[in-house]
């Protein structure tokens, strides 16, 4: 395939993956009324201000994926994604604007991140680490799976739209009494799997 | 005494006073073809309330001309609606269910309704035939000097990082990460706005507020557009409010801002058009008790209004509100010609009227009456400020018209008056204060000496060149300006720069060495975002470079791919693929400013273009978020080719090249009239008549030092109508000499001009509130120096 091709068939890709964190907030409470009760309750049931991530990313043109851990640390607005390993790179993110902060070598650099997309895509994940179904339900349907135990839940969130369901088929969340896995399908094979493990509950 | 008038004028007056019906003929003749001539040379839309449209670009630079228009013609056909509520959810929700309603409204175009952002879909397809020519400022910076250790450490990073954005299918086409982060850096939008589902958002004093831009369909300064406008935000928030009743919505646009204007400037001259109507009447009555005078007085007015309309039509093709404001103060002053006319009906004693004898008898000092007044409203014009000269346009015109009416409408409109039996209490006043109110040159030569300590005394003199005195102090008008600081200076600040070069590649060049400093000042957080047009079309030269980094990168020996491969477990096919096209293809075509700017994709960005000029080149690059001027000035200014556009500062350096102008304006009037002065009355009485005029200019600028004014254009024009009405007063007092007509018609005037101007001072609009004050207080100084300048009263009765 021409390179011109191949980079179309990308800058095509990055925007319908975006489109999808756009999606899914899209509609607000007309359909927030809609909620499932069962959601509701989860919601209350999945808060917690802190726990263990252990990230894996599967890139197929990747030989092995990239791996990434740390702590995430969750408030009422936001979140601080603290990745150490292979690289201490912290996300601050306040509900509003995000500091990406590095370090390299002893040397801290903290910028702001203006890129509208990593806005989008973080604040999905706060909705998803905070339990807040009702507004990620506005562009995704949420499935409940069975799972092996009562005390387990298991959603699948398929976008409602279409042509983004053909990039991105589903993102699966789970968990018990906290969320416990996020999993991001892409297209051609590639995913996206946290896990979250040591949960500090809300007090 | 005045001279006797030249030979023609009596056969006019004569004619006139002899024929009525056929003088007041030609009157309406002469001024209906005024009119027609008038609604041939007017503007289709002929009321204009544009401010900035007042303001004469004063440099020679067309470029920085064609830059401003530009600017402002952008802006002036923008709105923004900000729906805000304290959840964000709600908010962004009610903003969708309102971009609905504007998508259908036939009052803005439709794609103006997306994010205000451009289309990124019809952005990444176009730059998808441009493979290996398209990286961004900090790839390049970290690949500078062949070593490539640190691009490869910070792509690595990079993959690692949730605050980079690349889909996982993006290191099949780009493992460097070069074009998809050159699309990274082209999303960037400055804090603290956020893009959420597609909409600009903001948390804003603890409300979630998103942002709809909008283009206007129409003019901002249509009224009717503004009606429409009005009629449809109101139903929507009606609407809104009745889901959501916590949301707030605003809108912020020079459409609101004129829309304001209009309602505060019909508001602002009914009321002192009522006013001085009132007063006209009430002192009528009081003082001629009948209606025929009424009546003569009242078509004095209308056709002074109607002859101001006409000039300005004429002279400008259309009449600014402003102007309808300052000129609504005509009302007062054009009537100071008829009350002389009538009061003259005084001096003849019983029986009808006549008309030649008041004609003889009151022209010639009302003819050099309006002399010194057009005179004055030449200080006005020469300040070179549009809307003071079209206010001098309109109100001089409008007082030849009021002259007019006493030579050519009064015989026929007063013919058959007789005066009131019993003499008007107004009358015995006029006489009283003639009589008891005066003395000789000394006193006023002491007075004179009193005023300039005074002065000399008084806190020193401030000249403010503040270009806000033009804005309107409202709380509508200043909810606005604080919203547009919020909003619209943060995402466009009204300082711009323009970039020049000899041809577009030197210019897009020129643009990348800019946005090296511009960077530094968004560093250094003095200033938050920028868009040129080099972010989107690099040079050919940067291009090249970029062309020559991806040969080094996947073509050179010891290939920096073959490293990154080794560290991240790149599949070897990745690597093969783009070494195969870059063979295939060693040098790609370019991609130039001209094919970017005939692409759909750059509509929302061609205002950045200005095109060929001066035989080159010509681009802007716009601010958001200018927190330090000096900061920004002190780095740019030196760089060659390249010049800040303060609009602002500009306009106030403009003010003070019309305070300049009004100044020298205000000298030249007071020399032709003190010439005037010195040829009718000889040396020693021309001075004397002048100084009075003189020293209630002096006392009135004194007077606003010690109330702490600073000095500005309108004040120094307001002097200008001064010297007109000061010399009127002194002039009608000395040709009237001991007749109580003169004194009443000067009491009359001063009531009427006080009224009127005494009214502008209390305007909203910060330079007509200081022409106002100016000129009351003026005047009121004016009418009690006059009959000190005009000379001792001799005893005289009533008749």
């Amino acid at each position: 395939m021409p390179p011109a091709k191949q980079i179309s068939r990308f800058c095509r890709r990055c925007l319908l993956f975006v489109s999808i964190f756009a999606y899914c907030l899209i509609g607000g409470h007309v359909k927030a009324g809609q909620t499932n009760p069962t959601h509701s309750q989860r919601e209350e049931s999945v808060r917690f201000t802190a726990a263990e991530f252990h990230q894996n990313r599967h890139i197929k043109v990747l030989a092995r994926p990239l791996v990434s851990s740390g702590t995430v640390e969750l408030s009422e607005r936001g979140f601080d994604w603290k990745q150490t390993a292979p690289y201490e790179i912290w996300l601050i993110y306040d509900g509003t604007s995000i500091l990406e902060r590095t370090r390299i070598g002893g040397q801290e650099t903290t910028k702001e991140v203006l890129d509208p997309i990593v806005n989008g895509l973080t604040r999905t994940l706060f909705l998803m680490l905070s339990g807040s179904l009702s507004s990620i339900e506005i562009g995704f349907e949420i499935q409940q799976q069975v799972t092996d135990s009562t005390a387990n839940w298991h959603y699948v969130l398929i976008p409602r739209d279409v042509e983004i369901r053909g990039i991105i088929p589903r993102i699966e969340i789970a968990g018990g009494r906290y969320l416990d896995r996020i999993r991001v399908e892409e297209s051609q094979g590639n995913f996206t799997l946290i896990e979250l493990s040591g949960h500090r509950p809300n007090e | 005494m005045i001279n006797q008038p030249s030979s023609w004028w009596p056969q006019v007056t004569q004619s006139a006073a002899e024929r009525p019906l056929i003088s007041m003929l030609v009157f309406i003749f002469i001024l209906g073809m005024l009119g027609v001539w008038s609604l041939l040379a007017a503007d289709p839309s002929p009321i204009k309330s544009d401010m900035m449209s007042l303001v004469y670009e004063t440099g020679s630079d067309t470029v920085r001309e064609a830059a401003l228009t530009r600017m402002r013609n952008l802006s002036n056909q923008q709105q923004l609606w900000i729906v805000s509520h304290p959840d964000r959810d709600i908010a962004f929700t009610a903003a969708e269910s309102i971009s609905g309603k504007l998508a259908a409204s036939d009052l803005f175009y439709s794609n103006g309704l997306a994010s205000g952002s451009l289309n990124q879909t019809a952005l990444t397809e176009f730059y998808a035939d441009h493979p290996f020519q398209l990286a961004d400022d900090e790839t390049l910076r970290a690949a500078e000097g062949k070593n490539f250790a640190p691009l490869i450490s910070a792509v690595e990073r990079a993959l690692y990082s949730n605050a980079r954005f690349f889909p996982a299918s993006a290191l099949q086409d780009d493992p460097f990460l070069l074009r998809n982060n050159f699309l990274a850096a082209l999303r960037n939008i400055p804090p603290p706005f956020v893009f959420d589902r597609g909409r600009l958002a903001a948390k804003l004093d603890d409300r979630w507020t998103f942002l709809l831009p909008l283009h206007l369909k129409r003019s901002a300064f249509d009224f009717e557009n503004q009606e429409r406008l009005g009629i449809f935000t109101a139903a929507v928030t009606r609407d809104l409010k009745g889901t959501y009743p916590k949301v707030k919505v605003d809108t912020i646009g020079v459409i609101d801002f004129a829309s304001v204007n209009r309602k505060l400037a019909i508001r602002e001259v009914s009321l002192i058009g009522s006013v001085s109507l009132l007063m006209v009447t009430l002192l009528l009555f009081s003082a001629f008790r009948h209606p025929r005078a009424y009546l003569a007085v009242i078509f004095t007015i209308a056709t002074a209004l109607l002859g101001g309309c006409f000039a300005s039509l004429i002279s400008f093709g259309s009449v600014h509100l402003l102007t309808l404001i300052g000129g609504s103060t005509l009302v007062g002053i054009s009537v100071d010609y008829a009350f002389h006319f009538l009061a003259d009906r005084y001096r003849q004693g019983d029986g009808p009227w006549r008309a030649l004898d008041t004609i003889n008898h009151v022209t010639p000092t009302a003819a050099m009456g309006l002399a010194t007044s057009v005179l004055g409203f030449f200080g006005l014009w020469s300040s070179g400020f549009r809307g003071l000269q079209e206010i001098a346009v309109f109100s001089a015109s409008g007082l030849i018209v009021a002259f007019s009416t006493l030579v050519l409408a009064y015989p026929l409109l007063l013919a058959g008056w007789r005066p009131a039996s019993n003499p008007p209490f107004v009358l015995r006043l006029a006489q009283s204060w003639r009589a008891h109110w005066s003395a000789g040159p000394r006193t006023l030569w002491l007075l004179a000496g009193a005023s300039a300590l005074l002065f000399l005394s008084a806190p020193p003199l401030v000249v403010s060149t503040d270009v806000r005195p033009l804005a309107a102090d409202t709380p509508a008008i200043n909810k606005l300006a604080a919203q547009s600081t919020t909003f619209t200076a943060r995402l466009t600040d009204s300082r711009f720069i323009i970039v020049r070069a000899g041809d577009q590649e030197r210019l897009l060049q020129r643009e990348e060495e800019l946005r090296i400093h511009l960077d530094a000042l968004k560093e250094d957080g003095s200033i938050t975002q920028f868009q040129q047009l080099a972010r989107f079309v690099p040079s050919i030269r940067r291009q090249q470079a970029t062309i020559d980094l991806n040969k080094s990168l996947y073509l050179a020996p010891g290939q920096a791919i073959t490293e990154l491969s080794e560290r991240i477990g790149l599949d070897p096919r990745v690597a093969d693929s783009q070494r195969t096209a870059l063979r295939e293809n060693p040098s790609p075509s370019s991609l130039s400013l001209t094919d970017w700017l005939k692409s759909p994709v750059s509509k929302p960005l061609r205002y950045l273009w200005l095109g060929e000029v001066e035989g080159g080149v010509a681009s802007i690059v716009t601010l958001s978020g200018v927190h330090n001027a000096n900061a920004l000035h002190s780095r740019i200014d030196p760089l060659a080719s390249v010049s800040v556009v303060d609009y602002i500062a500009d306009m106030s350096g403009a003010f003070g090249l019309y305070v300049l102008n009004a100044v020298k304006g205000l000298a030249i009037a007071l020399a032709l009239v003190a010439a005037l002065m010195v040829y009718r009355f000889g040396l020693a009485a021309g001075i004397i008549t002048l100084l009075g005029p003189v020293l209630s200019g002096l006392l009135t600028i004194t007077w606003l030092l010690f109330l702490g004014e600073a000095i500005n254009l309108f004040h120094i024009v307001g002097l200008a109508i001064i010297l007109g009405m000061g010399m009127d007063y002194t002039l009608f007092l000395k040709a009237g000499g001991c007749a109580p007509s003169a004194a009443l018609a000067v009491l009359l005037g001063a009531i009427t001009t006080e009224c009127a101007f005494g009214l502008l001072g209390l305007s909203a609009l910060g330079g007509l509130s200081s022409f106002g004050t100016t000129v009351a207080i003026g005047t009121a100084i004016s009418f009690l120096v006059a009959p000190l300048a005009a000379g001792p009263a001799h005893t005289a009765s009533v008749h």
